[in-house]
């Protein structure tokens, strides 16, 4: 039983690269993702316009203003941070981690390993973690999907070769979108809860925090015996994963005033733009 | 010609042009400037280090075109803090974030760019003068949305908000910005965005990814 824990645990540390940011759906770097703003200034409420609008910027009117006011807030999400010290140290670590590890090791990857190879890895990996999407879609009731997410796995596991490649991907009535169970539970009308920044894995929330570990025990990888192998499995996967979107994460970081904040802002809207869909 | 042929004609054109005005489309106005600047990655003429500033140079120029930078840069200050600027805060606060945010959108798409494609997906009109356009950027096969805000300014399409991901790049700074504000002063903001615009300007040609 330990044992089944600490496959459990490690694997989640790695299999972030999976349900996550499965290479499909790129999202940003795999350890980056991020956030919502807890200690909100004390602000006038937006729509109080103050007394006199003086400083106009010549060329806008007053709806073009509210337009773009709205525009500004629409696409914000917050998320409770209770425990951002913590979160903090956590998200140092996870950058020096993808500064002095996966980065370097990735390169190397890179260096090694052609585009269709590392193209064929991750599609193989997308086509082994089909019951992880299939599940997820059935829970939300979305069975049209499902059945395009059968569809798939037979075709790419028989004429793809074992999901190597990726006929499916021809059809474009078989596209799929990436379900997960962080975003079933989002989908049911369960919040984010907090903010958690998990060391390796990256940003996630406690509702995503309790999909990522449910969608483990759909994950055959989580199943492969001595753990060693398991974990082997998982981190090259990750490595794979992450040479799609090396630079990805510097830009991110480098569009920033404040990263942890920024980071944590990008996660809750990305997350949520998926659960919405 | 009688009275009547006059007015008629008259009503033809005026229409004729409202016509036209509305004819073009924010999609397609989008297309022109999306292609010109994939055209100047991709010219052999740019690829020495050397060029790139150059490069640069001529994708801002199209860029200005297209982007209306000032309102992007409006957005990203709440309404009641941008009372607080001065004008000449303002103003230098539009300029260094305008000089931002586009020299980390071009070192990113010079950095990166190896044969991306940009698919243009669809338009969403929200009225008769804004509209979202719907793109997407495929890259070794792996896809990232990107929806790009647009409103009619002086009879020009013009973006004013950009999403990647789902993220809203106004709302991201905005948010920034405003937690930045709570704690330090408008001229402290301005100081830092320059700082970072040096940085840039450092960084000696691009890093090969």
């Amino acid at each position: 039983m330990r044992y089944a824990l600490i496959v459990l645990i490690v694997l989640a540390v790695f299999m972030t690269g999976c349900a996550h940011n499965s290479a499909r759906t790129p999202s940003v770097a795999p350890l980056t993702l991020s956030s919502p703003r807890h200690s909100d200034p004390p602000s006038m409420p937006e729509g109080q316009k103050p007394p006199e609008e003086k400083n106009k910027t010549p060329g806008l009117s007053n709806e073009e203003l509210d337009t773009l006011y709205a525009e500004a807030k629409a696409g914000t999400v917050h998320v409770a941070d209770p425990i951002e010290p913590f979160n903090r140290v956590m998200y140092h670590f996870n950058d020096k981690f993808y500064f002095w590890v996966l980065k370097p090791v990735t390169k190397g990857y890179k260096y090694v390993a052609p585009a269709g190879l590392r193209i064929a890895v991750r599609n193989f990996f997308d086509n082994l973690i089909m019951p992880v999407r299939l599940v997820n879609c059935v829970l939300q009731g979305k069975f049209h999907s499902a059945g395009t997410e059968v569809a798939r796995f037979v075709i790419n596991t028989t004429a793809g070769m074992l999901g190597f490649a990726d006929p499916a991907d021809n059809y474009p009535q078989l596209k799929t979108k990436d379900e997960d169970l962080g975003q079933t539970l989002g989908a049911y009308g369960i919040g984010n809860g907090f903010y958690i920044v998990w060391p390796l894995v990256g940003p996630s929330t406690l509702r995503d925090t309790v999909g990522l570990t449910g969608d483990l025990f759909l994950n055959p990888v989580a199943y492969v015996r001595p753990v060693g192998a398991a974990i082997g499995i998982a981190a090259y996967q990750r490595v794979n994963t992450t040479s799609f979107h090396i630079g990805d994460y510097e830009s991110l970081k480098e569009s920033a005033i404040d990263p942890y904040s920024a980071f944590r802002d990008a996660y809750i809207q990305n997350r949520a733009k998926k659960v919405r869909e | 010609m009688n009275i009547k042929t006059i007015s008629w004609a008259l009503i033809l054109i005026v229409f004729g042009t409202i016509r036209l005005a509305h004819a073009a489309q924010p999609m397609d106005v989008l297309k022109g400037p999306v292609d010109q600047i994939v055209k100047i990655l991709k010219d052999p003429r740019y690829h020495a280090a050397s060029k790139k500033a150059l490069q640069r140079e001529k994708m801002w120029g199209i860029a200005r075109q297209i982007f209306d930078f000032k309102a992007i840069a409006r957005g990203t200050i709440s309404r009641y803090r941008w009372s607080e600027f001065t004008p000449k805060q303002q103003e230098e606060f539009t300029n260094v974030f305008t000089e931002f945010i586009g020299n980390l959108y071009f070192k990113k798409i010079q950095s990166a760019y190896h044969n991306e494609k940009v698919v243009f997906l669809k338009q969403e009109m929200f009225t008769k003068s804004k509209a979202r356009v719907m793109t997407k950027i495929i890259r070794d096969s792996v896809e990232t949305p990107v929806d790009y805000s647009m409103w009619l300014q002086d009879g020009h399409w013009k973006i004013f908000n950009v999403y990647v991901e789902g993220v809203s790049l106004l709302g991201n700074y905005r948010d920034q910005f405003e937690r930045f504000l709570a704690n330090s002063s408008i001229d402290d903001l301005v100081s830092v965005l320059k700082k970072k615009v040096e940085q840039q300007k450092k960084e000696k040609g691009v890093e090969e990814q």
